[in-house]
This record gives structure tokens, C-alpha cells and sequence, in this order.
């Protein structure tokens, strides 16, 4: 919902508040602000010229030096009314105007020139191009520059069970009970003459409040700018006065309306169920197909409106519409809910009803959109028919129990504070109970009120709690979760390590490891047909792992994850398996030892869909198999280790190389000095020593290194030339070093 | 020579030291769940707008990939009794176009306490706690009201990090509808519960921008994480 704050004032008095104070009020009572838009354009600020020089290259040019708040930055201008003390819009490097123009600092003849000083054409004001425009003296040097018109929009998130909060009145209302300050509108009533339209419910379930009136000799006019304005700055555009008064009145107050054209109209007005087989023709110019769980408002000759979601395109008004129906209704949520979805139809009005609109509001909103109308267009408003007749709906009263809201909370609130927050958001209090006002259907429960009260009065100001000290229990869940976690422990201890990849297998996938489309589970609403089936195996996220790493000599990679596996007669087991995939001569994994029989090679065709070049081994076993194969120690502990040595490096998007250099050297040749000169090479990421060996074919007193390097560039793969040269490099590196290159 | 365990398992790992310490303990649940146990049973409104909070991946109509690890709640319950202090870190799954911050499937972790005489202070000191001993000792919190079907009261936390607040994670006291499908009765039993997508806490705690390279198995990625012990718990 976007709220214009110059709008908001009509119904609140905002006083000095400034955008950002009103976004965090509103946000600590419960309405997420996602973005705040205080208008003007981006990166241009109001400037004060402090001086203004000849330019020594250029005879029509200036050299001007302007305050922006931040600097005091010189600015070459060819406008012949600059002047000294004048505030004018300057935009900044890095602003991009209206008119395409991208402002970066550039020498003009010879000078810097640091911005640009704008004319109206340039901000997409006016067509004035004759000189720079000169703003009142009431502009604030550095601050954004907003043309005049545009001011603060919030963009507010609101949650699904604030259907209340879908309008200007009622984001007021909240505000007005955390401000204690009250509400400023009022809500004249319009009366008038008979005639009034007939209509009868026959659907009294699925709308339980409908009323309509004429509104007759309306001349079709422009409205006056204003209305024009707040509807863009919301988000709507503007198609017919009287359309845009509707939608005006649907912000302001949350009911949505709608015209008819009465002339198109063949009264009795029916609201009911469609009849199968019926369908209608909306406004978005496309037919729809009706079916008898759609509501429907009908005239004699059949559907006239998708009643709660859009109006027929037979019975809109036009340009000749001299007389409308007025609708204000109530509609239920679930039918125009399930309605707009069968059809794939979201509008304003159906995303309001789907939350609940107040019912006490409709005729209101009426009087609202009639006076409106009799003020602009010239109309007059007739006599109003409400159905199916002024009664009042059931009130909700629920318990009400100040101690057990303050305990809830977990603070000492004083009944008269709770009473009196309750009372200013429209709660009306008896001794024990509470009668929910009408427009917060979803208050059903006391609990409930101990929300109102915690946000009315502010979370921040709950003194924190900490829980006593429990009892802690174990329980197998518990004790499984610490059994994984030591095994990750030892398969890490022995050189493995952790893969985890997604729950997801493609078609291809599936095709290329033999796997029948009915062996595996399918998904009704996948994402993308990538990600259409259930895995019944890790393999292919490990053999996806490997793959994404062929420079690495070894790779040995475990990953615990849940597959999916249809047992008989459709029943699907879910089931934590392991999977281990290596390289290398281990033939099989040594945390499994020689207690499980099997180890696979990978099939060729498999390395070959995956694009493998090297021989794999493959093994997987439910975790509850290997779990109960291995001596789980007594005390089930895992290593908990948060940071890293140093901050994380993105690798390259592109493919690395890796390159070895091992040499003989003395015993006191320090290998990690070596190591970190070596990490220092143009297009080296990693250095890893991974050999020292000193004994059998190494001379005394002397060792043997060995390390991995890994070459990548950011941008690109390395050609062999650059990888040569950086290794050129690493072993003249060495040579100096005296070290013996192997 | 030492492997390396996931940043996901570090990240999880210290979720529950820390809750441990709190005399949490971990409890599991099925990834494939059925909607009574993602949704109806835990207060969601059938035919609301809430359900749309949460897009879901239908395996067929009445059986669902788990939107959250809350499923875990009205499951733990049937098999233990109150009081109970648990956490459910497992893997949940959304109907969501994936990018650098969004994954189909990806982690949460569940926390849930159901005892007599909790209250919504209990809840925001037992965050503020949990984020001061994840991020460090002086970091920032911030709550909000917010909405969520199974909690009443409810709330979003936000940690300012790196000169940004993030918001990070939602709670609530548990709705008195979902302690009732508990078995249990809401004038003698409250509780809190809590949830928060791991992937958002590794990517915060180790600077990840993208969380794809997390699940790629780019084993440059992956040698950069310890494999091996600074403390033991």
C-alpha cells in the first residue's frame, strides 16, 4: 500500500514528523515499510552559487562555484542567468536525468567541471531551456531537489490479517492510537432523493451487505489536478473521473466501488450465485467462463459484474455516462478468494476482499464518493438502498482479562493503560469482556488483544526475560542428530569432505542413470522442469560435485542428505542416506572399512554424462545402516568451530588450473615464508603444501616439498602462455632460492 | 591430511551449541509432509491469504514439501510432554524463482519452548541472546510486530551488521489453536517459537554473497571452511 504523506495529513496531523519517523512509528506498531520515496530525483541536490567567474577558454562560458551541502564544487555553466546567491537544482555525478543525460565530472574547455547546473527541460519539468532554474529561497542547500508536487510516499507492506490497514483511514487510526492523537476526518453523510435502484441478495452467504444509489446528471469533466497526483503517486493510473474517484475513495477508506453505467443497466440489480455455463465479459476487454461458485452481480439480462473482483465491460461508464449505480458492498472473503484464483484475476477490489473490508464502512464510502462527485462532476447523489436492510451484523465480544495480557506479555502493564489502549484502537470494554470493532475480523481470541497491547505500547519497551534453567533432556531425535555429526567428525579426520547439494534431479539426469521415471517421485508445481523429481540417490549431486572440480588430483566427498524412494503399493520413504564418491586408490572408504561389502565403480556412462575424465568410486548406505555398523563412543561430541582464518575468497566463475612444483632443500628452508611468496604470483589463488618428506632419496639434512597451485583468473580461463609465465616465474622464484626443483 | 565440513554444518553446529546451553534439545521431522501438519494443524486460515506467504511445492493434493520446519511442532508434541525446549534445523522448500539469495531448497532452523507462565519477554531475551552469541557480544537488535498464523503475539528480528539492520528472523508466542492441537490446554500451557533460514546466517557470518556456491560443491569454496577443532562441545 503506498501512503503519500501530504494525503495522510487529511486524516492525521503528521506535525514536524519527517518521512523516515513515520515509517519507523508505523513500522513499531506493525506495518513494514519497504521503501520510503521522499520524491525528487536522484543525486540532485539544491546548490547556492557562492561565485561566479569568467571562463578563461571560452567566452560564453562560466565558471561557477556552488555550495552543495557536502562540497563546494566548481561547475563550468553556459546559462546566461547565473548569478551569485542564487539556489539552484545541481546534479551530481552519477545522476542520471530525465532526458537520459548521465552526469560524470568532465574538463569543459580546459576547466573541471564537477556537475551540471539545470534548467527546467533538464529535470523534466517544462520545456524552459533558456537559462538555469532558479529555485525560491526557502530551498535548503544540499537537500534532494524536489520539484513542487511530489512529496514523501511510503511503501507499506501490510500483513495479510491488517485488511483494516489497506487505507488511509485506517493506517490513521493505528497511528492515531500509538500517537494518542485522534483521528482529523469526518464523514459528512450525503442524503438524497428517490428514486433509489432495486436490488435483491439472493446469495445472502457469499455477500451480506450490498448497497447502491443513482447518481444522476454528471457531467464528465476533468478533475482538479490533486486527485491526479495522489492516485499516481499510489500506484494507479487514471482512466475516467468517475473511475478515478472510486479508486480515490477505495484509498482513502478501503472499501472498493464501482460505477455502472445506469442507462446499460436493467434493473432489478441481482446479487447471486453465476448458473453454470454463464459467462461474462470484463472491463480487461476478455470473456470469462462463470461457474455457480462465483458471485456475480446480475441485471435482467444476465452477469453486469464479477461482483468483488472487476466490472463488465457492457454496463461501464463512458464518456456519454450521465447517470451511474454506485455500488458500495460487502463481499466474503473465501468466494472472491477461490474466484480469483480459478481465474487468474487479481485486482484492487478482490485484494481487499480477500482480507476483509469493514461493512460499516460501505455506506460512508458511498457518501464519500457521492459528495465527491457532486463537488466535480456536477452530479446528484440519490436516495440509497441498503440491503438487505439495516440491520446489524452479529458483534464479536471475546473474554477480556488484563493480568493474563500483561503476563502474556511478560510485564507489568497497569489495567487503566491496558483498558485505555484497547479503548483508542476502537475495542469497546466491559468488565470481563470486549466487543471487537468491525473492521478487525481478525481479533477472535483474548490473545489476541495481548498483541494489540504489546505493539500499542511498543516492543522495544518489554524488559527482556531470560527461560530458568531447564531440564535437558535427550531423546533418540537428539541423540541421532550428535551420532551424525561425530561421524561428519571422523570422515573429516580421515581426509573426506562435505557436499551439499540439492534435493532436486532433472530429466536428463534421470535418463542418463537408467532411472525409471516411475522410481522416483515427481512434483505437481515444480519450479522449473531442472527440478521436477524427488532424488532417490545422492549420486548425482555427488557426481555433480566432482565434476565442478577437475583440476584437483583427489577428491574424496561425502554428502548426508534425505532421498526419496517409492516402496510398494505408492507409499514413498523418506530415508537419510550417505554418499561417498572418491578418487585415488583408497578402494574403499576407511570409515566403513571392510564391514560393508560392496564398492562401485562408476559406470562410464555415467563419468561421461557428467563430463568426468578420471575413474570414481561411488558407495551410499542408509545413515541408520552405517550408524549401527560403527562404535558410537559414550559421549556423542562434535567439533564446533565458527571462524575462518582469513575472510572467505570468491572463486572465479571461471574454470582454474592447477599446477605442482616440489623441490629438495635444506631442513631450515622456511616452507610457509615459501608458501606465501608463492601465493603472491600473478593469477596464484591457493598455495597447498600437501608433501614434506625427508628419509630415503633425500640427502641428510635436507627435505622435500611439495605444493598445489591453483591458477585462476576472475574474468576468464588462463591461457597456457599466462600459465606458463607464472610458472616460469615460480621456479626462477626457487632457483634464487637455491632450492633443487623435482 | 584434514577435509572440510560444509559453512551449512558450521553454521547449524553453533545454532545448537548455543541453544543447548539453553537446555534446547534437537528433534526431526519429514521433509515430505502432509498439509495438516505444514499448515492446517498449525492455524492457518484454509482459503486465507496467509497461505500465500509461503509458496509451496505440491507433491499431490494433499501432501506437500515442508514450507518450514514448524511441520516438527505438532509431531515433537505427540511424542514428548511438556515442558520441552527443542530445535529442528533441517531442510524446508519454497515455490520461488531461485537467485543469488533464494535457493527451491535451502535450511531452516525451528526452535520451539512450551512451559508454564512463558511470555513474550521470555522470547525477545532468549533472541537477543542467541544473536548476541552468534554475531558477538555487542550486536544490535531490533523487534517488530508482525504476523504469522501459528503465533500471537508475533514478531521479525533484525541484527544490524556491517552497517545494515538485516531482518533475519520471525517469532511468536504460539497460538493458543496450535498448543491446543498440541493436546494440550492454553490456560495452563505457553510457549514461543522461533525460525530463521540458515542459508541467511551462514551467508552473514561468512560474507557469502551468493548462496548458490554453497550447494555447487566448487570444492575452492568449500577448502576454505575448517575441518578440524578450536573448541569441542
Amino acid at each position: 500500500m503506498k501512503v503519500a504523506l501530504s494525503w495522510l495529513k487529511e486524516f492525521i496531523d503528521l506535525g514536524e514528523r519527517s518521512p523516515e519517523s513515520i515509517a519507523m512509528d508505523l513500522e513499531s506498531i506493525g506495518h513494514e515499510v519497504e521503501a520510503i520515496d521522499v520524491g525528487g530525483l536522484d543525486r540532485v541536490v539544491v546548490g547556492k552559487i557562492v561565485a561566479v567567474d569568467p571562463h578563461p577558454n571560452a567566452d560564453r562560458l562560466r565558471v561557477v562555484t556552488v555550495d552543495t551541502g557536502d562540497l563546494v564544487r566548481t561547475i563550468v555553466c553556459g546559462a546566461p542567468n547565473v548569478a551569485v546567491g542564487q539556489l539552484v537544482p545541481v546534479a551530481l555525478p552519477g545522476a542520471q536525468l530525465p532526458n537520459g543525460l548521465e552526469i560524470v565530472p568532465r574538463a569543459i574547455r580546459g576547466v573541471e567541471s564537477q556537475g551540471m547546473i539545470c534548467a527546467e527541460d533538464e529535470l523534466g519539468l517544462g520545456d524552459n531551456h533558456e537559462g538555469i532554474l532558479v529555485l525560491p529561497e526557502t530551498a535548503a542547500i544540499g537537500q534532494p531537489f524536489h520539484p513542487t508536487g511530489i512529496e514523501a510516499v511510503l511503501d507499506i507492506a501490510v500483513t495479510p490479517n491488517r485488511g483494516d490497514a489497506l487505507s488511509y483511514h485506517g493506517l490513521a487510526r493505528d497511528l492515531a492510537a500509538r500517537w494518542r492523537r485522534p483521528i482529523t476526518r469526518i464523514f459528512p453523510t450525503v442524503t438524497g432523493h428517490a428514486p433509489k435502484p432495486d436490488v435483491q441478495i439472493e446469495a445472502q452467504d457469499l455477500c451480506d451487505r450490498y448497497t447502491a444509489r443513482f447518481i444522476s446528471n454528471i457531467q464528465i469533466r476533468d478533475l482538479p489536478d490533486v486527485f491526479a497526483r495522489r492516485l499516481e503517486a499510489t500506484g494507479h493510473g487514471h482512466y475516467h473521473p468517475v473511475v478515478d474517484l472510486t479508486n480515490y475513495v477505495m484509498e482513502e477508506l478501503g472499501v472498493p466501488l464501482h460505477a455502472f453505467d445506469a442507462e446499460k443497466v436493467q434493473l432489478p440489480i441481482i446479487v447471486r450465485r453465476a448458473i453454470d455455463g454463464e459467462s461474462i465479459r470484463l472491463l480487461d476487454g476478455k470473456t470469462y467462463p462463470l461457474d455457480h461458485t462465483m458471485l456475480v452481480i446480475a441485471d435482467q439480462t444476465g452477469p453486469i459484474a464479477l461482483a468483488g473482483i472487476m466490472g463488465g465491460f457492457k454496463t461501464a461508464v463512458s464518456k456519454s455516462t450521465r447517470q451511474i449505480i454506485l455500488e458500495s458492498a460487502h463481499f466474503l472473503p473465501t468466494s472472491i478468494r477461490k474466484t480469483r484464483m480459478k481465474l487468474k484475476l487479481t485486482t484492487d477490489a478482490s485484494y481487499r476482499f480477500e482480507r476483509h473490508t469493514d461493512p460499516n464502512m460501505c455506506i460512508p464510502a458511498s457518501d464519500r464518493v457521492a459528495q465527491l462527485v457532486k463537488d466535480h462532476l456536477g452530479g446528484q447523489p440519490g436516495e440509497l438502498t441498503d440491503k438487505p436492510a439495516a440491520t446489524t451484523p452479529e458483534k464479536q465480544i471475546i473474554p477480556f482479562d488484563s493480568t493474563a495480557i500483561s503476563r502474556r506479555i511478560g510485564q507489568t502493564i497497569p489495567p487503566e493503560e491496558v483498558t485505555d489502549i484497547l479503548q483508542r484502537l476502537g475495542f469497546i470494554m466491559a468488565q470481563k469482556t470486549v466487543t471487537v470493532p468491525s473492521w478487525r475480523p481478525d481479533i477472535t481470541v483474548w490473545e489476541d488483544l495481548s498483541e494489540e497491547v504489546a505493539r500499542i505500547a511498543g516492543y522495544e519497551q518489554i524488559p527482556r526475560q531470560r527461560l530458568p534453567k531447564g531440564n535437558s533432556t535427550s531423546n533418540e531425535d537428539d541423540r541421532r542428530f550428535r551420532a551424525v555429526e561425530w561421524l561428519k567428525d571422523q570422515l573429516v579426520q580421515a581426509g573426506w569432505t562435505e557436499h551439499i547439494g540439492t534435493s532436486f534431479l532433472s530429466p536428463s539426469e534421470l535418463a542418463a542413470l537408467n532411472m525409471l521415471e516411475t522410481s522416483v517421485i515427481r512434483l505437481a508445481n515444480p519450479v522449473t522442469e531442472e527440478a521436477a523429481y524427488l532424488r532417490s540417490t545422492l549420486k548425482v549431486s555427488l557426481l555433480k560435485a566432482a565434476a565442478k572440480n577437475p583440476v584437483f588430483p583427489e577428491i574424496s566427498l561425502f554428502e548426508i542428505g534425505t532421498i526419496f524412494q517409492t516402496a510398494a503399493k505408492g507409499v514413498i520413504e523418506e530415508v537419510t542416506a550417505i554418499g561417498l564418491l572418491w578418487t585415488g586408490k583408497k578402494t574403499h572408504p576407511e570409515i566403513i572399512g571392510d564391514k560393508i561389502d560392496q564398492t562401485d565403480v562408476v559406470a562410464a556412462g555415467d563419468l561421461r554424462h557428467f563430463k568426468i575424465r578420471r575413474p570414481l568410486r561411488y558407495v551410499e548406505l542408509t545413515i541408520e545402516k552405517l550408524l549401527s555398523e560403527v562404535n558410537l563412543p559414550e559421549q556423542l561430541t562434535f567439533v564446533v568451530n565458527p571462524t575462518l582464518a582469513q575472510p572467505l575468497r570468491m572463486p572465479s566463475r571461471f574454470q582454474p588450473a592447477m599446477r605442482d612444483v616440489a623441490f629438495v632443500g635444506p631442513d631450515a628452508v622456511d616452507l610457509v615464508a615459501i608458501g606465501q611468496t608463492l601465493a603472491g604470483f600473478p593469477s596464484i589463488v591457493d598455495v597447498e603444501l600437501f608433501d614434506v618428506y625427508r628419509g630415503k632419496g633425500i640427502p641428510p639434512g635436507q627435505q622435500s616439498a611439495a605444493f598445489h597451485l591453483l591458477l585462476e583468473h576472475p574474468d576468464r580461463t588462463l591461457t597456457t602462455d599466462e600459465i606458463q609465465g607464472t610458472m616460469d616465474r615460480v621456479t626462477e622464484y626457487l632457483m634464487n632460492e637455491k632450492l633443487q626443483i623435482r | 591430511m584434514s577435509g572440510h565440513l560444509h559453512p551449512l554444518t558450521w553454521t547449524i553446529r553453533d545454532c545448537v551449541r548455543i541453544f543447548t546451553a539453553m537446555d534446547f534439545s534437537v528433534v526431526a521431522g519429514p521433509e515430505l509432509e502432509t498439509v495438516a501438519y505444514n499448515f492446517d494443524r498449525l492455524n492457518f486460515p484454509p482459503d486465507h491469504p496467509a497461505r500465500d506467504m509461503q509458496d509451496t511445492l505440491w507433491v499431490n493434493p494433499g501432501e506437500l514439501m515442508r514450507t518450514h520446519t514448524s511441520n516438527v511442532q505438532i509431531r515433537a508434541m505427540e511424542r514428548f510432554t511438556p515442558p520441552v525446549r527443542m530445535v529442528v534445523p533441517g531442510r524446508v522448500y519454497r515455490n520461488e524463482n531461485p537467485d543469488a539469495t533464494h535457493a527451491i531448497d535451502f535450511f531452516q532452523l525451528e526452535g520451539f519452548v512450551v512451559d508454564r507462565h512463558i511470555s513474550l519477554a521470555h522470547l525477545l531475551g532468549t533472541l537477543e541472546d542467541f544473536a548476541k552469541q552468534f554475531f558477538g557480544k555487542d550486536t544490535l537488535v531490533r523487534f517488530r510486530p508482525s504476523y504469522f498464523p501459528f503465533t500471537e503475539p508475533s514478531l521479525e528480528m533484525a541484527v544490524y551488521f556491517n552497517q545494515r539492520w538485516l531482518e533475519l528472523l520471525g517469532a511468536g508466542m504460539i497460538h493458543p489453536n496450535v498448543i491446543r492441537e498440541m493436546g494440550l490446554d492454553p490456560a495452563a500451557w505457553s510457549g514461543f517459537a522461533f525460525g530463521f533460514g540458515i542459508d541467511r546466517f551462514m551467508a552473514v557470518r561468512y560474507g557469502l554473497a551468493d548462496i548458490r556456491l554453497s550447494y555447487s560443491g566448487d570444492y575452492r569454496f568449500l577448502k576454505q571452511f575448517p575441518g578440524s577443532a578450536k573448541d569441542n562441545q
